[in-house]
C-alpha cells in the first residue's frame, strides 16, 4: 500500500493554483460585484426619475425574452 | 432618526381600479421580498456592521426602502380606491373585505401577515449581510417581473419598471460594498 | 381641485426629479467617496432644488415636519401623497 502524503501548506494559503484560476480581483468561492468606475456617465434627472437610474450604463430595462430562455413561452 | 417627506419618490397612478390586481401587488408591501423586508433587512443589519461606509449604505437603502413601501401602499390604495361592499361583493375576494374592510395591511399576496422571519442580519458577519442582501434585491427584481407579467395597467406599470431598476441598482451597491470590504481583507488567509 | 393638481404635480415632478439625482449620486457615494465630482453635482442638485421646494410650500403647505408652516397648522392638509394622482410617470 502506498500512502501519498501532500504537503498542506498549498491549500492554507491559497498558492499557486488559486492564481491560475482567477485574475487577481477574484478568487474562488467568492461572490464578485464588478465596482462601478469612476466618473461614470450620467443622464439628465428627469429622464434618471423615470428609468429608476442616473447612470445609463446601470440602466437595465425588464425583458421578458429572459425567463423564457429557460421555460419558453405557452408552456413551451 | 428620520425626517418624512410629504411626497412619493416617484408619482403613482393607475388606469383604473383593480382589486385583483391589488391582491398581487399587495406581496411588495407585506411579503418575502417586499420593500417592508427590505427596509427593515436593512436598517437592522447596519448596527452591528464594520466600517461607516457599510452603516451609511444600509441606512440609505433601508430608507429609500421605506419608501417605495409607501408607493407600494399608495398603489394598492388606488386600485381599491372608491370601491364600496357592493363592488367587494362581486369578488371572490369579499373575504379580504370581511376581515379588515378595505385596510392595506402587510401580508403577502396569499394573506399570510410579514414576519421577521424574512429578514436575517448576522452581528459578526459582515459578508453573510452582504450575501442575504444581494438575494434579496436579486428577488425583490423577480417578484417585480412577475408583477409585471400579470398587469395590464399602463400607469401602474411604469411605477413597477422604475421599483424594479430600483433593485438593480441596488444590487450594483451591495456587490461593491462587498468588494471594497474582501479588499481590505484579501491579505489574510482565513476564509470568510 | 384637479385643475389645480396639474400645477402641483407639475412642481413635484421637478422635485422628485433632482430629488431622485441626488439620491442616486448619495449612494454610489457611499461606495465611491473619493469621487469629487460626483460630489459636487450632488450638492449641486440640492442646492438647486431647493427655491422648488420654498415655491411648493409657498402654496401647498410644508413638505416636512419640520417645515416652516402657517396658520392653521398646514401640515394636516389632505391630499396625502396616496390621494394625490398625477398621471404617473411619462
Amino acid at each position: 500500500m502506498i500512502i501519498l502524503v501532500t504537503s498542506r501548506s498549498d491549500e492554507m494559503s491559497g498558492g499557486d493554483e488559486l492564481e491560475l484560476c482567477c485574475p487577481p480581483w477574484m478568487q474562488l468561492a467568492r461572490a464578485f460585484v464588478p465596482y462601478q468606475p469612476l466618473r461614470p456617465r450620467k443622464m439628465d434627472a428627469k429622464s434618471a426619475l423615470r428609468k429608476g437610474t442616473l447612470f445609463p450604463h446601470l440602466y437595465r430595462p425588464y425583458e421578458q425574452a429572459f425567463r423564457h430562455y429557460f421555460w419558453g413561452r405557452d408552456g413551451a | 432618526m428620520w425626517i418624512y417627506e410629504k411626497r412619493l419618490q416617484q408619482p403613482v397612478d393607475v388606469d383604473g381600479a383593480n382589486p385583483k390586481l391589488a391582491e398581487y401587488v399587495i406581496t411588495q408591501f407585506g411579503g418575502p421580498d417586499g420593500e417592508l423586508s427590505a427596509a427593515i433587512r436593512y436598517l437592522t443589519q447596519r448596527y452591528t456592521m464594520p466600517r461607516g461606509y457599510l452603516k451609511a449604505l444600509l441606512t440609505d437603502i433601508g430608507t429609500e426602502e421605506l419608501a417605495h413601501w409607501e408607493m407600494i401602499a399608495s398603489m394598492v390604495y388606488m386600485l381599491t380606491d372608491e370601491m364600496d361592499a357592493d363592488a367587494w361583493k362581486q369578488l371572490e375576494m369579499a373575504r379580504k373585505y370581511a376581515g379588515r374592510g378595505p385596510a392595506i395591511f402587510p401580508v403577502d399576496s396569499e394573506g399570510n401577515p410579514w414576519t421577521a422571519a424574512y429578514i436575517q442580519a448576522h452581528g459578526r458577519d459582515p459578508i453573510a449581510n452582504l450575501h442575504e442582501d444581494l438575494a434579496a434585491e436579486s428577488k425583490a427584481r423577480a417578484t417585480y417581473e412577475n408583477l409585471l407579467e400579470l398587469s395590464d395597467d399602463h400607469k401602474l406599470n411604469k411605477s413597477l419598471h422604475f421599483l424594479r431598476e430600483r433593485e438593480v441598482v441596488h444590487f450594483q451597491r451591495f456587490g461593491e460594498a462587498l468588494d471594497l470590504l474582501k479588499d481590505e481583507v484579501k491579505h489574510r488567509t482565513t476564509f470568510y | 381641485m384637479n385643475h389645480d393638481w396639474r400645477e402641483r404635480c407639475r412642481l413635484l415632478a421637478d422635485i422628485s426629479a433632482l430629488d431622485f439625482a441626488a439620491l442616486e449620486l448619495t449612494l454610489y457615494l457611499d461606495t465611491h467617496p473619493d469621487d469629487r465630482g460626483a460630489l459636487r453635482q450632488r450638492n449641486e442638485y440640492l442646492q438647486r432644488i431647493k427655491p422648488l421646494v420654498r415655491k411648493y410650500e409657498e402654496h401647498y403647505g410644508p413638505l416636512t415636519m419640520v417645515s416652516k408652516a402657517d396658520y392653521p397648522w398646514q401640515w394636516i392638509d389632505e391630499p396625502w401623497p396616496w390621494e394625490l394622482r398625477c398621471g404617473g410617470e411619462d
